[in-house]
């Protein structure tokens, strides 16, 4: 398999386990409520219709029915441990810093992006080098889209999480008013109209998968910075 | 006769609020509902036994809310309930998945309450 079906293959998975991710949820929800809704109901009619229930079999044979039926559709709720093998292979140590210039160097229009001087070392981070250049890749991409009518955008490493290296894309783009709204980084939501909201949802499934995570703020100054969490390979005093 | 209970729940989804609180209230407890993190920390009361917290909410994760309930409600137990795939959120007293047993549910907050 060559390296462009490799990364395709990983960038299918991301993706299965984002949507999937979302898709359980909102159904762990929905069957949530109606769990506790039949549950409730049946309570209530032993104590006040306890005579008609009995008189009627049928009944609590029904509230038995929903209940194995929701217990059946919480076992289809499992996640599928295929995906998982697939983005849990192969996670190591490796420099983050060349992964990200490769980025700046090949995304049309990241040439704008201003790489900070934090980037000039070497750091290690866990992960692997393929799901590190799929997340940067997709916040890199949102930050060129940010300010391609104007404005300024940059990348730095910061190392102020201890045990992580806190990857930064800040830009000063003029934004829709989108609140910093944690669903924002969920499947099927996204700040840009007529977007599907799966490049950021992606990055988002890749930082969980290597144990760290994806920050979204907006400075009362304007703009937004997306922090993206990646754990140290090895203690800051050992990493350049 | 005993003063009852005092329960906050913390959910924005309206359908698994009411039929929390229902149970909740079934049960003897008296319960208050709100659907944001901001209305937690105005509802919030020395006397609440229990937080019964969602995860996701409209302004924030629900877990955000917990050094308030340690400084404000110190006695108070947090149980989160999320549809999460994992439920790994450190500094909570219980967690359980969205879609649990209610039973489950009713003897993890009997414990939490201390009853």
């Amino acid at each position: 398999m060559s390296s462009a079906d490799e990364d395709s293959v990983i960038e299918d998975a991301l993706l299965l386990q984002e949507v999937g991710s979302t898709v359980r949820h909102g159904l762990r929800n929905h069957l949530g409520a109606i769990r506790n809704a039949t549950y409730f109901l049946e309570r209530r009619l032993r104590m006040i219709v306890a005579e008609a229930m009995d008189a009627e079999p049928r009944i609590a044979k029904m509230f038995a029915l929903v209940d194995s039926e929701l217990r059946a559709a919480e076992i289809l709720l499992a996640p599928v441990p295929e995906v998982h093998a697939v983005l849990d292979a192969e996670i190591g140590a490796c420099d983050a810093i060349p992964i990200i210039d490769a980025l700046l160097g090949s995304i049309p229009g990241a040439e704008r992006i201003r790489r900070d001087a934090s980037l000039d070392e070497r750091c290690l981070v866990s992960t692997t080098p393929r799901l590190l250049r799929i997340a940067v890749g997709e916040i890199l991409v949102n930050a060129v889209e940010a300010i391609a009518d104007g404005g300024n955008a940059s990348i730095a490493i910061r190392l102020v999480d201890p045990g992580f290296a806190t990857i930064e894309v800040a830009d000063d783009a003029v934004d829709a008013g989108v609140p910093p709204d944690v669903l924002g980084f969920l499947a099927f939501q996204s700040t840009k109209e007529g977007r599907l909201g799966l490049g950021i949802a992606r990055a988002r499934r890749a930082a969980i998968t290597w144990g760290g995570r994806i920050e979204l703020e907006r400075p009362a100054t304007g703009g937004t910075r997306v922090l993206l969490s990646v754990p140290l390979a090895a203690p800051i005093g050992e990493l350049r | 006769m005993s003063t009852p209970v005092r329960i906050l729940v913390v959910d924005d989804d309206e359908a698994v609020s009411t039929t929390l609180c229902a149970i909740l209230e079934s049960c003897g407890y008296e319960v208050d509902a709100t659907i944001t993190l901001a209305a937690a920390r105005d509802a919030l009361v020395a006397e609440h036994a229990v937080i019964v917290l969602d995860r996701n909410l409209p302004d924030g994760k629900g877990e955000a809310l917990v050094p308030y309930v340690r400084e404000h409600a110190p006695r108070a137990k947090v149980l989160l309930l999320s549809g999460d795939d994992v439920i790994d959120v450190p500094g909570i007293d219980r967690a359980l998945p969205k879609l649990c047993d209610p039973e489950d549910l009713i003897r993890t907050i009997a414990e939490l309450a201390g009853r």
